[in-house]
C-alpha cells in the first residue's frame, strides 16, 4: 500500500505529508503609466504572475516551503494571492508558548543560514524574513516522541523570494515584510512614498530600501536575538515603539566603532520586557557564547561588517551544527520494523491525499469547489469597499477612472491564511485507494477502466471531477514517469491512456511524451542567439503583445520576454523559415505549459511544427498553403458533397477562410481552453489531423451555410461563434477512422505505404474529390468496404477490370440507372465510392463533378487509373466475368 | 449585428433612394489599427488588445448618404507583407481603399506611401490620433503627401472614434453612386501596384 507514495517520488514534486496550504495577498502597485506602444502598463498583480516560476525552481530544497501558484484576483483590483506549503506552527509559536528548548536554537540557527545560504547561491534574496514566516515541520506521528527527546526541530522557510517576485518590490504596494525584520540600511532611507499606496495593518507603509542579501543576514540575526531571548518582538513592540527603539540604538551605536554591533542595544531593550528573558539570555550566553557572537555579527550597523549567509552558516557549523536528513534511517531497519511502519501508515485514513503532490493537493483544492478568494472576503482578510462607495469621480474611455481613489483601495492583513481542506480530505477518503494504485507490470500493461460511461463525459466535466483527476493524474504520473521504458515495450499504451482526455496538471508531460521530446532535445536552446537583432523583432514587438491576451499569465512582462525569445530561438534554430503573423500565437501553448523551461518549450514546438505544419513557414509557402488548402476542399467533397457543391457555387473557397486554421493549427482561432483540448487529440494523430478539424469545424457551421449568401457566409468565418468543441473531436475522430488515408495524401509531407501521383496545387483544383491510392483500394476491397464504378469503355472493361467493379460508360447520363442502388448501398454504409478510369482520368474528373453536383458523398478516383492496379492479381478478374 | 441584418436583407430603395455595394480593402502596416478601425466603424466596439488578423477578415456597413444608400464589403487585411502573396482575391476588384498608419510610428507612413492605385477611390488615415503626445508624423505633412496624391486625408482613433465614420462617409461622397449596384470588374489590382511600389518607385 506503501505504493500510493509513487506519485511523489516520480519527480512530479514535493508531496502533501503533513502541510496545509496558505494564502498570502499581494497587493499590486499601479500607477497608470503606459508603454511605449500606448498600451496600459500591465499592473502590478499581472506582473507578478510570470515570475512565480522562477521561484518554484529552487524549492525542490527541503528547507524552504513549496509556493504552489500565485492566482490573480477577481474580486479585488490588482490584488495576486500567492498559495503556499504551510505549517501550522511557526517558530514565533514556539518562542511564545515557550516550547523551544535551548538546545535546539543552534540547530534552528543553522538550519535558517542553510536557507538562506542556498538561496543566496541562486542569487534570490529572502526578503523580510521574520520568526512566523520560519516554519516548524511536525514529523509524522510515529517519529514524534523520538525528535521530541532528541530536542531536534525541523524548519522550512515560508514567504521568501518576494523581491524577486515583485521586482525588488516595485510591484507591491505594500513592503516586503514587517518593520521588525527591516535592517537599519532599509529603515534609514526610505524613498519617498508613492501616492498610490494600500493601507495594511502591521507594516509601515510605502516602499523601502531594496531587501539584500545583508538584509536577510540582519534579519536573520533578529530572528536569532529572538530566539536567545525567548522575546517575541512583534508581540512586545508595535511598529512605532520598535522604530523608536531601533532608533535610539542606532543614534548611541553611531560614534562606536566600524564593526558596531546593534545586538546588546536590542537584547537590553528586550530583556527589559521580562524577567524570564534576561535569565534565558544569561543561559544562552553561558551554554551557547559562540551562537550569541554569531548573533551579534549579524546585527552589526555596517552591511559590510555582516557576515554573508554561507560565512554565518560555516560558523555555525564550526560550532557544531549539522544538519540530519532523517530520524529514520531505512537502510539499517529490520523487515519487521519497515513493517511495523506500514501498517502504522495504513491506519492513516488521509494518507492518500498526504502522499499526492502538493500542486496536486491544490488544483484538486480547486476542483472541489473551494475558491481561495472567497475564503479572504469571508474571514475578513481581505477587506473592499462596498461598490456604490468605490466608484470614480471621472471615468476616461473605459480605463481610465480618476477621483476618490481611497475609495477603490483595499485593506488586507499580511498574514498567511491557512487554506481549509476538510472537504478535499473527505473526497479522497471516500476514493477508492485502488483507482489510485496501478502496476504496469501486475496488470500486463493493461489500463485500468473507468466507471460506465464516465470517460465518455465531456471534456469540461471530467476536468472539474475530483476523483477522475485524482485516478488519472495518478495513473498518467506513473505512465510518463516511465515512459522511456514503457515505449519499447508497449508503445501504445500512453496514446491509449490519453486517448479519453489529458488532465491539465499532465498536459505538458503528456505532450512530450507524445511529440516524442526527450530532455536532450533541449540542448540545442543554450546555443541559439536570442538576443541578437533580428529581421523579424518589429513584427514580434507589435503582435506577442495581443497575443492570446485574454490569458492571465500571456498578459505578464515575462511571458511577453519569454514568448519573443521563443520565437526568435525558432526562427534562429531553422534559418529556412521565417516568422509569419499567427505563429506566436502557435508557440503561446508550448510557452505556457513549459513556461520556465524554455529549451523543451523549442523542443516540442519543433517537433510539432514539423509533424504539423511543416513548410508553411518557409518564405514562400504559397504552393504548400495551396495543395493543403485544394486537399482539403476534396475532403469536404467526400464527407459532405452537398455542402461543398453550395460553397463551390458561391465562390467560396478555403483560401478565403482557411489559412489561419491550418498555417496556425487553429492556434490564432480558437481560445486557449479549447484550444488545448483540440491539441490533446491532435497529438495523437498524424500530420492530416488539422483537415479533419477543419471539416468538423464546417459541419457544425453547416446549418448557417447551406443556402446563406456569400456575404454572410464570410461574415460567419470572420467572427467564428463558440464551437462546441466536444462535438468537433467525436466528428474528427470519426471521420480520422473512416476517411482512407490516401484521400488526404499531401506531396510534401510523404506518407509511408502510399504510392501517388504528385500533383501540383493547380492541377489538384481540377479535381473535385479525392484520389485513392492503390494500396487503399487493395484494402478497401478485402474489407468490402467500397463500390467501384468503372468508367471505362466496355471493351476495356471486359479485358480487364477490379473485382466487383460495376461498368459505367455512359458517364453524361445523369440518372445513374444501373448504378443507382450502389451509390446508394454505399453511402448508407458510409463506404467510399471509388471511379476507375483510364490514367489519364479525363472521364473521371467529369463523372466525379457530376455525382459530387447530385450530393453523392465519399466520391474518390484511384490514383493513376486502371493502369496502377493491373499489376495486382488479387484484385483483378481477367476477361469477362459478368 | 446590424450589418448582418443589412446584409441579409437589403435595404429597399426608399423614395427612390438607391443600394450600391462597394469592395472596400484597408491597407497598411502591422499593428496600425485597421481591425480596431473596421470593429469601432462597424460594431462601434474597441479593443486594447486587438489579436493580429492572418489572411482577412470580412465585415460590412452601410451608410446613408442623400441621394443613395451605400453597403460597404470591408476587407481587413493582413498588415505583415509576407500576407499580401498568399491571397490576392482579398485585393481583387476593390473600389475603394483605406490606407492606414499609426501617426506614432513614422516607418508606418513610408509603408503607408507604396500603396497606391489611380483608378480607386483611396483614403490615407493616420490612426491613433488619441495618442497625439507619441506624434511622429505630422499632420502637415501627411496632409501634403495626400495632397500631391489625390488621396482623401483624415486623422483617426478607433479608440475614442474620432473620424472613423467620417472617413468612411468621405469614401462614399466619392464613390461613383451612378455606377449603380454592380462592381466594377475592371478595377485596379492595389497587390500589384505594391510590387510596382517596392520596386523602387512610388507609383502616383
Amino acid at each position: 500500500m506503501a505504493l500510493i507514495a509513487d506519485a511523489g517520488l516520480l519527480g512530479m514534486g514535493r508531496r502533501l505529508g503533513e502541510a496545509r496550504l496558505g494564502a498570502v495577498v499581494l497587493a499590486g502597485s499601479e500607477n497608470g503609466a503606459t508603454c511605449l506602444n500606448g498600451m496600459p502598463v500591465a499592473p502590478g498583480a499581472v506582473r507578478m504572475l510570470g515570475r512565480l516560476g522562477r521561484l518554484q525552481e529552487l524549492e525542490e530544497h527541503p528547507l524552504l516551503a513549496r509556493h504552489v501558484a500565485i492566482i490573480r484576483s477577481t474580486t479585488v483590483p490588482n490584488a495576486a494571492i500567492l498559495i503556499s506549503e504551510h505549517y501550522e506552527e511557526s517558530i514565533e509559536d514556539l518562542i511564545f508558548l515557550e516550547r523551544l528548548p535551548e538546545s535546539a536554537i543552534r540547530n534552528v540557527a543553522g538550519q535558517i543560514a542553510e536557507a538562506l545560504c542556498h538561496l543566496h547561491e541562486r542569487r534570490v534574496v529572502a526578503g523580510g524574513m521574520d520568526v512566523s514566516h520560519v516554519l516548524v515541520v511536525p514529523p509524522p506521528p510515529r517519529l514524534q516522541q523520538l525528535q521530541q527527546k532528541a530536542g531536534r526541530i525541523h524548519i522550512r522557510l515560508a514567504r521568501f523570494g518576494l523581491p524577486l517576485l515583485s521586482d525588488d518590490g516595485r510591484d507591491l504596494a505594500t513592503p516586503i515584510g514587517v518593520a521588525h525584520a527591516m535592517a537599519p540600511e532599509q529603515l534609514l532611507a526610505p524613498p519617498p512614498l508613492p501616492r498610490w499606496t494600500v493601507p495594511v495593518k502591521g507594516s509601515t507603509s510605502g516602499r523601502l530600501a531594496p531587501c539584500s542579501r545583508k538584509a536577510d543576514v540582519w534579519a536573520a540575526g533578529i530572528v536569532l536575538l529572538q530566539l536567545c531571548t525567548g522575546v517575541v518582538v512583534s508581540q512586545c513592540f508595535s511598529t512605532r515603539e520598535w522604530l523608536a527603539l531601533m532608533n535610539d540604538v542606532i543614534r548611541d551605536a553611531a560614534d562606536g566603532p566600524r564593526d558596531v554591533s546593534l545586538f546588546e542595544g536590542l537584547a537590553r531593550s528586550l530583556c527589559e520586557q521580562t524577567a524570564a528573558a534576561g535569565a534565558r539570555l544569561g543561559r544562552v550566553r553561558a551554554a551557547y557564547g559562540r551562537l550569541v557572537t554569531v548573533a551579534g555579527e549579524c546585527l552589526r550597523l555596517r552591511t559590510k561588517c555582516r557576515p554573508s549567509a554561507p560565512e554565518l552558516l560555516q560558523r555555525l557549523k564550526d560550532d557544531g551544527y549539522t544538519r540530519e536528513e532523517s530520524d529514520e534511517d531505512w537502510s539499517e531497519m529490520s523487515v519487521e520494523e519497515m513493517g511495523r511502519i506500514v501498517d502504522e501508515e495504513e491506519k492513516d485514513e488521509d494518507r492518500v491525499v498526504k502522499s499526492m503532490p502538493i500542486d496536486d493537493v491544490f488544483f484538486l483544492w480547486t476542483l472541489s469547489g473551494a475558491s481561495v478568494e472567497k475564503i479572504l472576503l469571508d474571514r475578513g482578510v481581505v477587506k473592499t469597499k462596498p461598490p456604490v462607495l468605490a466608484g470614480a469621480l471621472v471615468a476616461v474611455d473605459d480605463l481610465q477612472l480618476t477621483g476618490n481613489e481611497e475609495g477603490r483601495r483595499f485593506d488586507a492583513v499580511i498574514t498567511t491564511t491557512v487554506l481549509p481542506m476538510t472537504n478535499l480530505r473527505e473526497k479522497v477518503r471516500s476514493l477508492n485507494a485502488l483507482t489510485l494504485l496501478h502496476s504496469m507490470e501486475a496488470t500486463a500493461g493493461r489500463l485500468p477502466t473507468w466507471r460506465e460511461g464516465e470517460e465518455r463525459l465531456p471534456v469540461v466535466v471530467k476536468e472539474k471531477d475530483v476523483s477522475y483527476q485524482a485516478a488519472r493524474m495518478s495513473l498518467l504520473a506513473h505512465l510518463l514517469a516511465s515512459h522511456s521504458h514503457l515505449q519499447q515495450a508497449q508503445p501504445a499504451l500512453l496514446q491509449a491512456a490519453v486517448a479519453a482526455d489529458v488532465p491539465p496538471l499532465r498536459r505538458a508531460g503528456v505532450w512530450r511524451a507524445l511529440l516524442g521530446v526527450s530532455p536532450l532535445d533541449g540542448d540545442q536552446f543554450a546555443a541559439l542567439d536570442t538576443v541578437s537583432a533580428h529581421t523579424s523583432d518589429r513584427q514580434l514587438e507589435v503582435d506577442i503583445p495581443r497575443c492570446h491576451q485574454y490569458e492571465e499569465v500571456m498578459t505578464s512582462p515575462s511571458a511577453h520576454y519569454k514568448l519573443k525569445r521563443l520565437l526568435k530561438a525558432w526562427l534562429e534554430a531553422h534559418p529556412r523559415y521565417v516568422y509569419w503573423q499567427g505563429l506566436d500565437s502557435l508557440a503561446a501553448p508550448f510557452l505556457l505549459l513549459n513556461f520556465e523551461n524554455l529549451p523543451m518549450a523549442l523542443a516540442c514546438m519543433t517537433s510539432f511544427i514539423d509533424r504539423y505544419t511543416r513548410d508553411f513557414f518557409l518564405k514562400d509557402n504559397s504552393h504548400i498553403i495551396q495543395e493543403y488548402l485544394a486537399v482539403f476542399n476534396h475532403l469536404i467533397s467526400f464527407v459532405d458533397a452537398t455542402l461543398y457543391t453550395c460553397l463551390a457555387e458561391m465562390d467560396f473557397f478555403p483560401e478565403l477562410y482557411a489559412i489561419p486554421w491550418f498555417l496556425t493549427c487553429f492556434a490564432h482561432v480558437l481560445p486557449l481552453h479549447k484550444l488545448l483540448h483540440v491539441w490533446d487529440a491532435l497529438l495523437r494523430a498524424e500530420t492530416s489531423f488539422p483537415l479533419f478539424v477543419g471539416v468538423s469545424v464546417l459541419l457544425q457551421l453547416r446549418p448557417s451555410l447551406i443556402g446563406a449568401s456569400f456575404n454572410d457566409v464570410i461574415l460567419l468565418f470572420s467572427d467564428l461563434p463558440d464551437l462546441q468543441i466536444d462535438r468537433i473531436l467525436s466528428d474528427t475522430r470519426e471521420l480520422y477512422a473512416r476517411v482512407p488515408r490516401s484521400c488526404v495524401h499531401l506531396a510534401q509531407r510523404r506518407e509511408e505505404g502510399h504510392t501517388m501521383t504528385e500533383y501540383t496545387a493547380a492541377q489538384l483544383r481540377t479535381f473535385c474529390c479525392p484520389r485513392l491510392s492503390r494500396e487503399d483500394l487493395i484494402d478497401l476491397v478485402q474489407r468490402e468496404a467500397v463500390a467501384i464504378v468503372d468508367v471505362r469503355s466496355p471493351p476495356e472493361f471486359h479485358r480487364g477490370s477490379i473485382v466487383r467493379s460495376v461498368n459505367y460508360p455512359n458517364v453524361d447520363d445523369a440518372t445513374m440507372g444501373s448504378i443507382r442502388t450502389l451509390l446508394e448501398t454505399a453511402q448508407a454504409n458510409r463506404h467510399p465510392i471509388c471511379i476507375v478510369d483510364v490514367a489519364t482520368m479525363t472521364v473521371a474528373k467529369r463523372f466525379s463533378s457530376l455525382l459530387v453536383s447530385n450530393g453523392v458523398c465519399g466520391v474518390t478516383m484511384l490514383d493513376g487509373g486502371y493502369d496502377a492496379v493491373r499489376n495486382t492479381p488479387a484484385l483483378i478478374r481477367v476477361g469477362s466475368g459478368i | 449585428m446590424a450589418a448582418r441584418g443589412g446584409a441579409a436583407a437589403r435595404p429597399a430603395s426608399a423614395a427612390g433612394n438607391k443600394t450600391c455595394q462597394f469592395k472596400l480593402v484597408l491597407l497598411g502596416e502591422s499593428a496600425v489599427g485597421k481591425s480596431s478601425l473596421v470593429l469601432r466603424f462597424v460594431k462601434g466596439q474597441f479593443h486594447e488588445y486587438q489579436e493580429s488578423t492572418i489572411g482577412a477578415a470580412f465585415l460590412t456597413q452601410t451608410v446613408c448618404l442623400d441621394e443613395a444608400t451605400v453597403k460597404f464589403e470591408i476587407w481587413d487585411t493582413a498588415g505583415q507583407e509576407r500576407y499580401h502573396s498568399l491571397a490576392p482575391m482579398y485585393y481583387r476588384g476593390a473600389q475603394a481603399a483605406i490606407v492606414v498608419y499609426d501617426i506614432t510610428n513614422q516607418e508606418s507612413f513610408q509603408k503607408a506611401k507604396n500603396w497606391a492605385s489611380p483608378n480607386i477611390v483611396m483614403a490615407l488615415a493616420g490612426n491613433k490620433a488619441d495618442m497625439a503626445n507619441k506624434r511622429a508624423v505630422d499632420y502637415e505633412e501627411a496632409q501634403a503627401y495626400a495632397e500631391d496624391n489625390g488621396l482623401l486625408f483624415m486623422e483617426t482613433s478607433a479608440k475614442t472614434s474620432m473620424n472613423v465614420t467620417d472617413v468612411f462617409m468621405a469614401i462614399a461622397k466619392k464613390l461613383p453612386l451612378g455606377a449603380g449596384p454592380e462592381p466594377a470588374r475592371d478595377t485596379v489590382d492595389p497587390s500589384q501596384s505594391t510590387q510596382r511600389a517596392s520596386g523602387g518607385s512610388c507609383c502616383k
